[in-house]
């Protein structure tokens, strides 16, 4: 087991080599030229632009400028965006935001979803049941905008129980009504996997046996099916975490949370290099330690998966 | 790719139509009475804004508004078209080259230290360094010494505009390249502010808390992406401002501004155009559509054989439907285009000079193509997608298609900014392209001459067309004894351009701000908001 965690994470380093190289050449290979473009209709002068492309080493071939990057990289400095904001304070400012809206939303997934995936497949067919199945359908065949402004404009404008956008009043109430818009999506999505993987689960020989053998119903549900129903969610909710960490730009868009996501759409409409590549480089590496964590789960929840 | 919408948005000049107060009655209702003057109403009021650029003015080329409160420069404009001395006494000139500026005494920075002809000087030969790489550096291009900071390789051997001199604490004398009798308008812009001497020892660090000679003074440092907050500075020797601080609130996303004012969270914000529909439904008595000086326009390919024949152009420009695409995208806030400039500009603008051509007349449009010899193909049209201007720019591709009977009309929509400005700089758009310039001072010259002339800095806008009549007419202007003449010599520039038909004038845009019931008294001019005379309720 702690040989395999090791191994993995040996990987993200090649890993990690391997995507800061992609992502830059990625943002390199876009046309246009981004600092021409900053004068927007007017032009700058050739002296400023001269001056900024040395300052961002964007003269250099490709390869120099990434090694470039790397060194800088190793003695701490990740670089600055075009108007001199070092990157590390960017992603220190907007980290914990877009963290805390993800984590906020994820709990509700986790909380909602599963609860919900339990009790429609305990209670098959009933109202309850088909009600469940009809919200969460509806829901997630919303476009997420047209979700997020229509609370906005019900929750915060009319109603005036939440704050419209912003940050101003900090977790939890300035989060709580994009949280759940963003949660409403994946908790969909759990309840009916939670809700298949249930019945399927309840319908196996252990469970015959274990009610044969005079275990309570509550101890069957909760300790042996629930258990083996969650492979699948716990691998859609690792997934999903690194989803709701890159992929909140809509939502921190429209309620104004100054978060990665925003950051990282704005920087590539920009063609900022180094600040497209230290976020997405964090990214992935949340993705591939959610990844590792779910792994890790398997055996948790079923014996039968070792990591050797 | 905000700053340069913004920038865009800031069109600068106008004259007659000053401010279009839409339901108004907004101005009475304060408990100040009286004439209003200097009086302080206290209290602190909000103002929806993009993330500042930069707060260093010579570097900022987006936060208008923030500029204004912390900075003052020497002129300003509010809802004149014609100069208003700010911290100037007097600026003189016997042959529009060398221009005396005399400063009112006795103003200082926000740090106590007194502003000086030097803190001019100083500030001006920083912006205009070269390797400081400073955005509003081309605004000091015309001053003598300035190619000397700005070699073509390699880096300046000084590091002082040799036309700036300081003559004494409160009098500059500036030495031009070039006659330009509207040095006193350009005055206005950014890159002509003061800097205290405490900005010259650590550039970034001032950057983020500046100290300013304006209005009001920073609380604190710069909140990036949350808000910047600044308070009345009571040594300000200028018009008071009547509230005692400003929190400029920060949005990624216009539309969340505007809907935090339906709210009542923010005060003051300018309008996104997809609001342009609603605004008066949403603000019945405070919305604000100001004329700025602000062309859009719809540019042609001019190094393609294909768009040679002006009949074309003019072909294109009757086929277009203005008031129709008016309504449909912008509400009707703003002007069809019968000229380049509206009645804003100084001298009450050109209205009507562009005729019959600029008149929406679908048969004439089809004669004048066909006598141009027809179209063959597709006709592409360029704009930068995912900005706003992608509604505007299929409408008007429509009309095109509909009235001028061409079969293949289609978008060329490009990812993004920095596509779109680099296929105009390289010469690669195919067919019509999308054009805009909004006029950072009120004066014509901005526009004709960066636009228009062959050695201007937005002459891409144009695809590069060039004239040497206008040219000599524009540097007539430039030279003329007085405004007046400076005014008649612009009006025949453009009505050579218009001649000569290089672009499809479309509308005169506005600035558009909605205010919550907080404040009154919310003046818009070409200094977007009057924010000391902003009243808190």
């Amino acid at each position: 087991m702690g040989k395999y965690v090791v191994g993995r994470l040996l990987q993200l380093v090649l890993v990690f080599f391997g995507v800061t190289l992609l992502i830059y050449l990625a943002v390199y290979a876009l046309p246009g030229d981004p600092i021409r473009a900053l004068g927007g209709d007017r032009q700058l002068p050739d002296s400023v632009i001269n001056a900024m492309r040395a300052q961002f080493n964007l003269d250099d071939p490709v390869l120099l400028q990434y090694l470039k990057y790397l060194g800088n990289l190793f003695t701490g400095d990740l670089g600055t965006d075009f108007n001199g904001r070092p990157v590390a304070d960017l992603m220190a400012q907007r980290w914990p935001v877009t963290i805390r809206l993800a984590l906020t939303a994820w709990v509700i997934q986790v909380v909602l979803g599963v609860g919900l995936g339990v009790l429609t497949a305990l209670r098959k067919g009933t109202w309850l049941d088909h009600t469940v199945l009809f919200f969460t359908v509806g829901v997630i065949s919303i476009p997420v905008f047209v979700l997020a402004y229509t609370a906005q404009i019900v929750f915060g404008v009319r109603l005036g129980i939440v704050p419209v956008s912003g940050i101003d009043e900090g977790w939890p109430v300035s989060y709580l009504l994009p949280s759940i818009i963003l949660a409403v999506f994946g908790l969909a999505s759990v309840a009916r996997l939670v809700r298949a993987s249930m019945l399927e689960n309840l319908r196996a020989d252990y469970v015959k046996t274990a009610t044969a053998k005079g275990l309570s119903p509550r101890r069957v549900v909760y300790r042996h099916v629930l258990r083996n129903s969650l492979i699948p969610a716990v691998t859609f909710l690792g997934i999903d975490l690194g989803y709701l960490l890159g992929g909140t730009v809509i939502i921190e868009g429209v309620f104004n949370l100054p978060g990665v996501g925003q950051l990282l759409f704005s920087s590539i409409a920009a063609q900022q290099g180094p600040v497209v590549v230290g976020v997405a480089t964090v990214l992935v590496v949340i993705f591939l330690l959610a990844n590792l964590v779910v792994d890790l789960l398997y055996g948790v929840l079923d014996p039968r998966i070792r990591h050797e | 790719m905000r700053t340069w919408q913004r920038l865009t948005a800031l069109a600068v000049g106008a004259a007659l139509l000053t401010v279009t107060a839409c339901g108004g009655g907004s101005d009475d209702d304060s408990s100040t009475g009286g004439d209003g003057g200097g009086e302080s109403s206290g209290g602190i009021f909000s103002v929806g804004i993009d993330e500042p650029d930069f707060l260093l003015p010579g570097r900022s080329q987006g936060a208008f508004d923030e500029m204004h409160a912390l900075f003052s420069g020497l002129v300003k404009f509010g809802d004149q078209s014609e100069p208003q001395l700010l911290h100037a006494e007097s600026i003189e000139s016997d042959d529009n080259i060398v221009w005396t500026i005399a400063l009112k005494p006795g103003w200082t920075f926000h740090d106590g230290t007194p502003v000086t002809a030097q803190s001019y000087a100083d500030a001006w030969n920083a912006t205009a360094y070269g390797p400081n790489a400073w955005g509003n550096n081309a605004q000091l291009a015309n001053i003598v010494g300035w190619d000397e900071l700005n070699p073509a390789e390699g880096t300046p051997a000084t590091d002082t505009l040799s036309g700036v001199e300081v003559v004494d604490e409160n009098t500059l004398r500036v030495t031009l390249k070039t006659a330009d009798s509207q040095f006193p308008y350009k005055l206005g812009q950014p890159g002509f502010y003061p800097l205290p001497e405490v900005a010259f020892e650590d550039f970034d660090a001032f950057n983020e808390a500046p100290v300013g000679n304006g209005p009001f003074m920073m609380d604190g440092t710069w909140e990036h992406d949350v808000q910047l907050s600044v308070t009345r500075y009571e040594d300000y020797q200028g018009p008071q401002p009547k509230a005692d601080g400003i929190t400029f609130r920060i949005y990624s996303d216009t539309t969340t501004a505007y809907t935090d004012a339906i709210g009542g969270a923010v005060d003051i914000v300018s309008v996104p155009q997809e609001k342009y529909k609603q605004v008066a439904t949403d603000f019945p008595d405070s919305f604000i559509a100001f004329n700025a000086i602000r062309l859009d326009w719809l540019g042609f390919p001019l190094w393609d054989p294909r768009f040679q024949d002006p009949r074309l152009r003019q072909a294109v420009s009757m086929a277009i439907d203005r008031e129709a695409v008016n309504e449909a995208i912008f509400g009707g806030l703003y002007t069809p285009a019968t000229s380049l400039h509206g009645p804003s500009a100084p001298g009450g603008g050109t209205e009507g000079l562009c005729g019959e051509f600029c008149e929406f007349d679908p048969d004439r449009a089809k004669e004048l193509l066909a006598e141009a010899g027809g179209w063959e193909g597709p006709m592409e049209i360029w704009f930068p997608g995912g900005v706003g201007y992608d509604q505007t720019f299929e409408a008007l591709a429509n009309q095109i298609r509909q009235n001028l009977g061409i079969e293949e009309v289609v978008t060329k929509s490009q990812p993004g900014f920095v596509q779109f400005i680099d296929a105009l700089n390289n010469q690669q758009a195919t067919g019509p392209f999308r054009g805009g310039w909004g006029s950072l001072y009120p004066s014509m010259q901005s526009l004709l001459w960066s636009v228009f002339s062959s050695n201007g800095d937005g002459r891409a806008g144009a695809g590069t067309y060039a004239n040497p009549e206008v040219d000599a007419l524009i540097a007539q202007a430039d030279a003329a004894p007085s405004l007046d003449e400076a005014t008649e010599l612009y009006k025949a520039a453009e009505e050579q351009i218009l001649a000569d038909f290089p672009i499809v004038p479309l509308f005169y845009a506005k600035y558009v701000y909605a205010h919550s019931a907080n404040v009154s008294n919310v003046i818009i001019g070409f200094d977007q908001i009057e924010l000391t005379e902003v009243v808190v309720n």
